[in-house]
């Protein structure tokens, strides 16, 4: 439609095989386990790294969190927060908001280039729940729903919208909420099952998305599992406690993004992956390359000195050096690349 | 939590779907998360966060005219969002980007190196030394107060490298 003179693109098409509900539904019956989701990690869900995770059976990605205040009003944050391809798909984008507006003008935005967005109602941090985003929405259940509503009412099944939820302390308010939402016409909600006061530390409530799950079955609104999915067995585990269609990972695909495939560790050939989908697509800021790699090799087992090692290098080339002292590590078109599961330690 | 700390540091087709006009404007609300309150005006946008203190901020509204300007950048001029697919980088010249781009900004700067580093990844040592070499010579024309000397610095070594490879 015309916008002043600007044209906006219409939201991307949904198929089978780029739709997350459809996905979401149907793996169970198709695949025989949950739909597997990367969840999203501020910083850290970027290009390279989602496409590492798709190698590896993850069947949904997400972005990090985006502001959409800053995204609506601010060239830069968009250059700096969201970039894509035409092979980032199933993407889901996920948005910070705490008003109908923005929402509204950040889905009109991105809808065209992604499979779904996805409202953060999860972050517990302070600065963000004081202006009313992350986990705030939880305890604004009239508010989290007229964005819902709005988005829904205006975009109806174009687009797919998503909730991603901490669980209360009286579960039956996430109960309430939850089918709240699913009359404000939400596709789907991803629980994680801690509290906003919960430590990352203390284990998820699985009983407690096992709880609501079962309280919401009349709406047949999918919910997915969040919170510890940190091994390959985890994710039968998690969905048979919990009775959810899907698991999302988030620190567990941070450490081995092929948790999803069955590896029980990081394979050599995530490590080549994400060096090069790096560097192909333009690089990212040294600081979270270094981490991204410093994540896969520890849960390698790579030893501790070595480790240290890597944090001690100063930049993006010299890295690459490190690893080819100590490592077989092959370039994307070289015989053999992305194939080794173990380390390819040099001279053994 | 320390995610969160790390925020800030941080088709073709034409459209058919409703424009924001089309959207029913909601009702100013008013809402009570557990440490602040916050209200919403329906029509701009414009946020007001009353804080447990007492403090108030205003988070400024954006108005029509404003948006149809982010809109204008953002579809027209852009595009959409940034796109890299693989092999991007072979389609476009580094060297017509340096004689483009202004390198006293950051991101101009870091697109170029980029390129550097994808070629010594490559293991094409010679092209990386050539475009490190005149990298290195226009960044440092810019250097002002030594404030780009991490990025200097890579690229010194890729071009002493790239000498021995
Ligand atoms: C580094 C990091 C960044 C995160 N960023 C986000 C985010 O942007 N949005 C969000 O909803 N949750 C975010 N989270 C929370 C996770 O999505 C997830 O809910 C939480 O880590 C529990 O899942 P896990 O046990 O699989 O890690 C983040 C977590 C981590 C560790």
């Amino acid at each position: 439609m015309e916008k002043g003179s600007v044209l906006i693109p219409r939201p991307k098409p949904l198929r089978p095989h780029n739709d997350p509900l459809h996905i979401i539904k149907t793996r169970k019956a198709t695949h025989k386990r949950p739909a597997t989701i990367a969840g999203p990690m501020v910083r850290y869900s970027k290009l390279p790294f989602r496409q590492v995770c798709r190698q590896y059976d993850t069947d949904i990605v997400y972005t990090p969190m985006i502001l959409a205040r800053e995204f609506v009003r601010n060239p830069h944050a968009r250059l700096a927060d969201f970039s894509t391809n035409s092979s980032d798909s199933p993407l889901m984008v996920q948005v910070g908001t705490n008003n109908v507006m923005d929402l509204l003008k950040f889905v009109e935005m991105v809808a065209p280039y992604c499979d779904g967005i996805g409202i953060n109602c999860g972050c517990p941090i302070k600065e963000q729940v004081r202006e009313g985003i992350g986990c705030a929405l939880i305890y604004n259940r009239e508010l989290l729903c007229s964005m819902v509503k709005a988005v829904k009412e205006k975009y109806g099944d174009l687009v797919r919208l998503e909730t991603k939820i901490r669980i209360h302390e009286d579960w039956d308010q996430t109960v309430k909420l939850c089918r709240d939402l699913c009359s404000a016409g939400v596709d789907w909600i991803t629980i994680h099952g801690r509290t906003k006061n919960t430590r990352s530390s203390h284990t998820a409530n699985f009983e407690a998305i096992r709880y609501v799950v079962d309280r919401i079955r009349d709406k047949q609104v999918p919910v997915v599992a969040n919170g510890d999915c940190l091994q390959s067995e985890d994710v039968q585990k998690i969905a048979e406690i919990t009775g959810a269609d899907g698991v999302m990972a988030v620190r567990g695909v941070l450490s081995n993004p092929a948790l999803f495939s069955g590896f029980k560790t990081c394979p050599w050939s995530c490590v080549e992956w994400f060096w090069y989908y790096t560097l192909e697509f333009g690089g990212l800021p040294y600081q979270l390359l270094q981490h991204h790699l410093y994540c896969m090799l520890e849960n390698m087992e790579v030893p501790r000195n070595l480790i240290k090692e890597l944090m001690d290098v100063k930049g993006t080339a010299e890295l690459l050096d490190w690893f080819g002292d100590h490592f077989e590590l092959k370039r994307y078109g070289e015989p053999g690349f992305a194939t080794c599961v173990d380390i390819p330690w040099k001279n053994q | 939590m320390l995610w969160g700390r790390l925020i800030r540091m941080a088709m073709s087709d034409s459209e058919v779907v409703g424009s924001m006009e089309a959207v029913p404007v909601p009702a100013p609300v008013t809402t009570g998360p557990a440490t602040s309150t916050i209200s919403v005006d329906g029509i701009t946008g414009e946020v007001t966060v009353r804080k447990a203190s007492g403090k108030v901020k205003v988070r400024k509204g954006q108005s029509k005219e404003e948006y149809e300007n982010q809109l204008h950048d953002y579809f027209q001029l852009n595009g959409g969002p940034r796109k890299t697919e693989e092999k991007w980088m072979d389609e476009v010249d580094p060297l017509r980007l340096l004689q483009e781009k202004d390198l006293t900004i950051k991101l101009n700067r870091q697109s170029l190196s980029n390129f550097c580093e994808r070629l010594y990844y490559q293991r094409r040592y010679d092209e990386c030394l050539t475009l490190g070499e005149e990298l290195l010579r226009r960044y440092q024309e810019v250097n002002k107060k030594n404030k780009m000397q991490r990025e200097i610095e890579e690229l010194e070594y890729m071009v002493k490298r790239s000498k021995g490879k």
